[in-house]
């Protein structure tokens, strides 16, 4: 091969757009994808067994913690009412997506959230108490798609993610 | 009486896929003899201690074959380790990408899931390697969790 070089780029450009384009395709999936409707069915779940039936936004957030040599990642099905924060533990199988009992965090017991830079894609979002812990803190993100076992779903929520980001504002000016 | 809710056993596809892999070191190295004819006694020496220690490292995997993934209401069991729990919530599920080699999954509560090293696993009966097992993540999450 006479240049290797330019070989190499053209094989990293051909496997970016490749890239680019499944998550094109993944995006249109996660407007309406199974992950998301079973998510949904699950915060429905959870909110009738807390006799929530108020309105409530649900969004899918994860927390990605990197190591020097690897990596752990934490998933959450989020309901936010005016009140309180339903936050439901995800577990990720193949093909079967499980969750625990849910934690509540009531609006009372937030002193502080940080909502890192303003606009989307994606927010960071950290709730402390009244001693500066962090209670929770999430990535939520406006477009999530498939990439490897890391990131299992397909799902998209831009009006969902600045419904929660608002009702959060308000949360804030309590 | 212990309740048993699933028993599971080795997806035998993923580990012939497994030592399918493993085996493309051993035949790398077994090439090289072909290409450099001009090798010594002792480098050939050294190749055949290479290749039989290859051999050992690609059928390793044949050691799961018999293996047997059961999970009870307080305990997940595979051979003679085991892991008890109060609460299904506590196990956590550990994936270490192994390279070429794919994923290795092991199952271990939230105690050993602070010990990651090697040897930690090797002496820690509180870890099970269920790499090879057939649908334990979903089997576990259909029999302990979405109650």
């Amino acid at each position: 091969m006479e240049h290797p070089v330019l070989m190499f780029f053209g094989v990293f450009a051909v496997g970016v757009l490749v890239i680019w384009i499944k998550s094109l395709f993944d995006e249109k999936k996660g407007i309406d994808s199974p992950e998301k409707r079973k998510i949904e069915e699950i915060l429905q779940k959870i909110m009738q067994e807390n006799k929530e039936f108020g309105e409530y936004v649900s969004v899918y957030a994860y927390q990605r913690e990197d190591h020097a040599r690897s990596s752990r990642c934490w998933y959450y099905a989020i309901a936010l009412t005016a009140e309180k924060m339903y936050v439901v533990p995800l577990t990720f199988g193949d093909k079967e997506i499980g969750h625990a009992k849910a934690v509540v965090i009531e609006k009372d017991w937030v002193d502080k959230i940080d909502t890192g830079k303003p606009g989307g894609p994606y927010y960071c979002i950290k709730c402390m108490d009244n001693n500066g812990k962090v209670i929770l803190d999430f990535r939520l993100e406006e477009k999530n798609t498939k990439l490897d076992k890391t990131y299992p779903v397909n799902i998209v929520q831009v009006e969902e993610a600045r419904a929660f980001m608002q009702i959060l504002e308000q949360w804030k000016q309590k | 009486m212990e309740k048993m809710k699933a028993e599971m056993k080795v997806d035998k596809k993923k580990l012939l896929m497994n030592i399918a892999l493993r085996s493309i070191l051993f035949i790398i190295v077994g090439m090289v003899p072909v290409f450099n004819q001009s090798a010594n006694k002792t480098a050939e020496i050294a190749i055949i201690v290479i290749l039989i220690a290859l051999l050992v490292f690609a059928l390793f995997p044949l050691v799961h074959l018999k293996d047997v993934l059961i999970y009870y209401d307080d305990k997940i069991v595979l051979g003679k380790k085991q892991i008890t729990f109060n609460n299904p919530e506590e196990i956590q599920w550990s994936r270490q990408k192994m390279y070429f080699l794919g994923t290795r999954t092991r199952i271990c509560n939230s105690v050993a899931a602070q010990r990651q090293s090697f040897m930690d696993f090797m002496l820690n009966s509180n870890m099970i390697d269920v790499t090879y097992m057939k649908d334990a993540k979903d089997t576990f999450i259909k029999c302990y969790l979405n109650q």
